[in-house]
């Protein structure tokens, strides 16, 4: 006995340090140790094997980057060196849009549009940058009629566009205006310093004209123009004509129209004059708009009134923009895989070479896990589908651990008061593409 | 040399049952108090995440007051010296260099941190295995939590103080742990030489370490750009560096006696 104690002090020392770094070792070599792998449940995997999908599945302390390459899953895990706030991010009609590491926001008055942009932080939350205004002309057709409310067509960020450094803007109008509108390459001054500009040196630009003659009349579904896409080093003008979709693309430089594509049987809902039992499908007018610039394709999916409960259908139209604009692609997709998440969803498409990828992710129904009684904590699914030639091809999820953050919440009955959520604490999945 | 060693085994003769008790304390503990918390867990009841078990069952304020029973227990060593056979004499007179006598006190010190700390890691371990076996034990299995060890490990705020993985991140927690032995032996050194002036430096430490553990202990609610705490880092190493320095002066001085 009295000789260990004459001999304890370094013995101790090297047992602690050694157990310390072996729970160290083990416990971040654990990092890799959660399920991530793809579950095919329709065709075959090949479907994928032409593209990359890569992403992350991140919660507020660590992410985890995963690639799925020639239908392989690789994934590797970081650990934020400080926690992170959520970088969840999925535009909803009124909220800013972001284009690379930028948000803008469209405030519409009566005469003036004033363009905020703002800088997203590594955290999450964005800073306040730039300001630019737009007076548009005055477009509107009679102040006294009941409907002269209802201007534009979409909320005013469908007309927001960024090629390189540049925003451009368009005022979505609806119907009921008339006169010219127009395509205006924006000026930013710095935010806040309105008093100390002169306005004249941050006018906007005037790109191109948008007639607007098929409206005066009042008669007629008229003309609207549903928003203004990047592509590549061009603009794409989506508008509604007579009953049908159109996409003009625009020489940014020049603003000279370079082609034009139109989908017929394109029909708007709940317009005035119409029936709406022409048997033709009606699509709402806030389509997602997914450009692949490199291939100079642009990708717009519109959402379909749905007959069927519990099924979301919509329609993807594919459109090249080498030389004109072409058609490339119309596919018809009916989901009933789950219930559309709102709140952290992904939503992607993706066309190339004949295919068109979608990327997806849903609330499971309210069976799938019982112990969840709050919807935010109902198991998520994240599939990938490919289809060619509109057929459904191959239908695969993407597996990971992700449910089980939800365990905690289990059993939290809304009865017996509030829940608190904080994404940080909850694996989500987020910069997804398909490449 | 062989003098250190000598000194440094003397004085962790005197550590070796009180630092047994402790670890066996930090290790079995918690397992105790989680047990005493699991026991209303079922598959119709809200399971909270291990970690959040863990602080609620007190674990987390048993390592608190195990390290101040360490940092309490190192004072009396210190100040043993003084009491009855005022031994500090004998140990001045010792045909050993002064720094050995320092550094001896010191580095036991640190050891008997480090053994806690190890301890508390176990108790985590273990705890966390008998919370993994309690949640599976019903529910066909649907509460238990894949990798779970590893997510407590990195979602708690006091696991990460405790087990850090990032780089910046242990070394601030490297710099706590060395502010803590250095500065506490230098506050007990100046008041025994009565330089009561060195108390100041000591509060600016314990400033910066509340600092620095305020910060580590609610990360995800500051704001700003993140950051790797390095200034604060190197000012806790440079602090300690000054402790040990001015310690060693005041000891080799004599000015302790």
């Amino acid at each position: 006995m009295d000789k260990i104690k004459r001999h304890a002090a370094l013995p101790a020392l090297a047992a602690a340090i050694a157990i310390l770094v072996a729970l160290a070792a083990s416990t971040y070599q654990a990092k890799d140790s959660g399920t991530f792998e793809v579950r095919d449940l329709l065709g075959s995997r090949e479907a994928i094997g032409d593209v990359v999908i890569r992403g992350e599945l991140r919660d507020g302390v660590h992410q985890t980057r995963f690639r799925i390459e020639e239908g392989r899953m690789r994934a590797d895990t970081e650990l934020f060196e400080q926690p992170k706030q959520a970088y969840l991010y999925r535009y909803v009609p009124g909220s800013p849009v972001r284009y690379g590491g930028m948000e803008y926001f469209v405030q519409n008055e009566s005469s003036m549009h004033t363009i905020t942009s703002r800088r997203i932080t590594e955290q999450g939350y964005s800073i306040p940058v730039g300001s630019a205004e737009v007076v548009p002309p005055p477009m509107r057709r009679d102040p006294e009629d009941s409907n002269d409310g209802v201007r534009l067509a979409n909320p005013p960020e469908y007309g927001l566009a960024r090629i390189g450094d540049s925003v451009y803007y368009t005022v979505p109008v609806s119907s009921r205006s008339i006169g010219s509108s127009a395509i205006y390459e924006l000026k930013f001054y710095q935010w806040g310093f309105r008093t100390g500009i002169d306005p004249q040196d941050y006018a906007h630009r005037k790109l191109a004209d948008i007639p607007l003659d098929a409206n005066e009349s009042g008669q007629g579904a008229g003309i609207e123009i549903l928003g203004l896409e990047a592509v590549g080093d061009r603009l794409a003008l989506i508008f509604a004509e007579n009953g049908a979709l159109h996409v003009r693309s625009y020489d940014v430089r020049t603003g000279e129209p370079l082609g034009e594509a139109t989908v017929p049987e394109f029909r708007l809902p709940a317009r005035e004059g119409d029936s709406g039992a022409s048997g033709v499908a009606s699509f709402y007018e806030s389509y997602e708009a997914y450009p692949d610039h490199e291939r100079s394709t642009l990708t717009l999916n519109f959402r379909r009134g749905s007959s069927v409960a519990n099924r979301i259908d919509m329609t993807a139209l594919s459109f090249g923009f080498s030389g004109g604009v072409k058609l490339a692609d119309r596919t018809d997709l009916s989901f009933s895989d789950g219930e559309e998440d709102t709140y952290s969803g992904i939503s992607l498409l993706s066309y190339r070479d004949g295919k068109l990828y979608a990327i997806r992710s849903y609330r499971g129904p309210e069976t799938e896990q019982p112990r969840a009684l709050f919807d935010i904590v109902r198991p998520k699914h994240l599939y990938a589908y490919v289809y060619e030639q509109s057929r459904l091809i191959y239908k695969g999820e993407i597996v990971t651990d992700w449910n089980e953050d939800n365990i905690r919440a289990y059993n939290q009955s809304p009865y017996q008061g509030s829940f608190g959520y904080d994404q940080t604490d909850y694996r989500y999945f987020t910069n997804i593409v398909v490449e | 040399m062989k003098g250190f060693y000598r000194l440094l085994n003397l004085e962790f003769a005197k550590w070796l049952a009180f630092i047994a008790t402790v670890c066996a304390v930090a290790i079995f503990a918690p397992p105790i108090m989680l047990h005493r918390q699991l026991k209303y867990f079922s598959e119709y009841a809200v399971n909270e995440r291990f970690e959040e078990v863990y602080a609620s069952s007190g674990s987390v304020l048993l390592f608190l007051i195990l390290f101040a029973l360490v940092c309490a227990f190192f004072l009396i060593t210190v100040y043993a010296d003084y009491w009855g056979s005022k031994s500090v004499y004998t140990y001045l007179t010792l045909p050993v260099r002064r720094e050995a006598l320092y550094f001896s006190k010191a580095a036991a010190l640190v050891i008997g941190l480090l053994l806690l700390l190890t301890a508390q890691l176990i108790g985590i371990r273990l705890g966390y295995s008998l919370y993994e076996s309690k949640v599976a034990g019903y529910g066909d299995g649907q509460f238990v939590m894949r990798n779970g060890y590893f997510l407590a490990m990195i979602r708690s705020e006091f696991f990460r103080l405790l087990l850090p993985l990032n780089l910046s991140r242990i070394l601030s927690s490297l710099g706590l742990l060395l502010v803590t032995a250095t500065g506490l032996y230098y506050g007990a050194l100046c008041e025994r030489s009565r330089k009561y002036s060195g108390f100041v430096v000591v509060a600016a430490a314990a400033w910066l370490g509340i600092r620095v553990l305020g910060y580590r202990l609610n990360e995800m609610s500051h704001y700003g750009e993140p950051t790797g705490l390095y200034m604060s880092t190197v000012l806790l190493f440079a602090l300690s560096g000054y402790f040990v320095w001015h310690g060693l002066r005041l000891v080799r001085r004599g000015a302790i006696a």
